[in-house]
């Protein structure tokens, strides 16, 4: 017994190292379990209540020059919304004329974000709004520029987002103008990959991709980025499509949760 | 007891800058990783068993701030980490300083690799792109704010 003891003891550190070991495995193996999943949303709303108060001293200092862009921005969108105006007066006689059924909004809530995650890498957010304003797991998370990501975990008044740059997400994509389906996948920086895309199709860089509707939680017709480049040079029967997303995520700020979706939306 | 308090406190700092000055000074969405400088510190000053207990802790933490599908990834790192740090324990004076450091450096080379080739397994990324946008990236940011931290604050290396 003694003996035993001694060579635990002797070698402490490496029983120590492989309990590590072991226990992280089991941990990567439960990460969907229950217990796993209440611990992170409590985790991220301690983060949340941290990051709040900082975030807004941080803000301080950006408030005159963003004051000022706003202000330019403001009388931009003036002027847009009057041409907007004309122009909406003209789709609703058209839709009229086309019997179009009429079309509901997405419900939004917005968001601040409060942190961009521990990584090393900007593969997820932490934003401050939760179950309290209505926020779910598995809800389209958005900017005007396009999709950016998912909700993933939900606390009380914070969620954790998984962005599109996240290795694991994955993304039902079509293009507007040949309406050709494919699988949206992060590669680096901005850039993705959309696959499963039949050689035969039509693609051209400058396309414009859109979510394809064929999911739960992205309705169709958000806007998501534009091919950059697409060939043949592959083996096998798809071709390969590099896509540039319209959302810059280094620059996020504030975000859409949509909390309530129309199974469809019309496509832009 | 007091030492142990000292690095559960240190670590709080590490976490703290990494959910904050990490994201403020983060370039091309890269971000140094101060956990893992906090590791390699425990583990050199420590030795192995403190190095792998606070490299799984505080690895775990890290985990459970970012929408990663591997909780307990950063942890598994990191607790390797501490280990491999440890047996850099007390050879400050039996070791060349720039010796130390190309250990140390290598260490989180390693941790990198390790952690973005387990990450990205799944993934369609070839090693070569994952080296180049993520891996040497990380690495070469992590290492200069180490040594930034090294120049400024007033460490000492020579271990308790």
């Amino acid at each position: 017994m003694s003996s035993l003891y001694d060579f635990l003891y002797r070698f402490r550190e490496y029983f120590l190292l492989l309990a590590a070991i072991l226990v992280s495995f089991i941990i990567m193996f439960s990460n969907e379990s229950p217990e796993v999943r209440a611990l992170r949303a409590k985790v991220i709303d301690g983060v949340s209540f941290i990051q709040k108060p900082l975030l807004t001293f941080q803000r301080l200092g950006d408030l005159d020059a963003e004051n000022l862009r706003l202000t330019q921005r403001v009388t931009e969108l003036s002027l847009e919304v009057q041409k907007r105006d004309e122009a909406m007066l003209e789709n609703r006689r058209l839709r009229k004329l086309l019997h179009f059924r009429n079309q509901s909004q997405l419900e939004l809530q917005p968001a601040k974000i409060v942190n961009r995650g521990g990584s090393t890498i900007v593969n997820s957010v932490t934003i401050d709004a939760g179950t309290a304003q209505g926020v779910d797991e598995e809800q389209a998370v958005l900017v005007a520029d396009g999709v950016v990501g998912k909700t993933l975990q939900v606390g009380s008044a914070s969620s954790l987002v998984q962005l599109l740059t996240d290795v694991n997400f994955r993304l039902s994509v079509k293009t507007r103008r040949t309406r050709a389906n494919g699988i949206l996948t992060w590669e680096h920086d901005n850039l993705c990959a959309m696959e499963n895309v039949p050689k035969t199709l039509d693609i051209q860089p400058g396309d414009t991709v859109i979510t394809s509707g064929y999911s739960d939680i992205f309705p169709e017709g958000l806007l998501v980025g534009k091919v950059i480049s697409s060939s043949n040079d592959l083996p096998g029967y798809y071709k390969r499509i590099q896509v540039e997303s319209f959302v810059d995520f280094n620059q996020l700020e504030e975000v859409f949760v949509v909390t309530e979706s129309p199974s469809q939306i019309l496509a832009p | 007891m007091d030492r142990l308090l000292k690095y559960v406190g240190l670590g709080l700092v590490a976490i703290v800058l990494q959910l904050t000055v990490s994201d403020w000074i983060s370039l091309m969405g890269v971000k140094p990783d101060f956990i893992m400088l906090f590791v390699l510190y425990v583990g050199y000053q420590e030795g192995r068993v403190y190095g792998i207990l606070f490299g799984f802790l505080f690895g775990l933490l890290q985990d459970m701030t970012a929408a990663s599908a591997f909780i307990g990834l950063s942890a598994l790192i990191k607790s390797i980490l501490g280990f491999g740090a440890g047996f850099l324990h007390g050879k400050f004076h039996a070791m060349n300083p720039i010796a130390l450091y190309g250990v140390a450096g290598l260490l989180v080379l390693f941790g990198q690799i390790l952690y973005f080739g387990i990450y990205y397994a799944a993934s369609p990324m070839e090693f070569g792109a994952m080296l180049q946008h993520l891996i040497l990236p990380t690495f070469a940011y992590t290492l200069v704010v180490g040594s930034l931290i090294l120049l400024v604050l007033p460490i000492n290396l020579q271990g308790s």
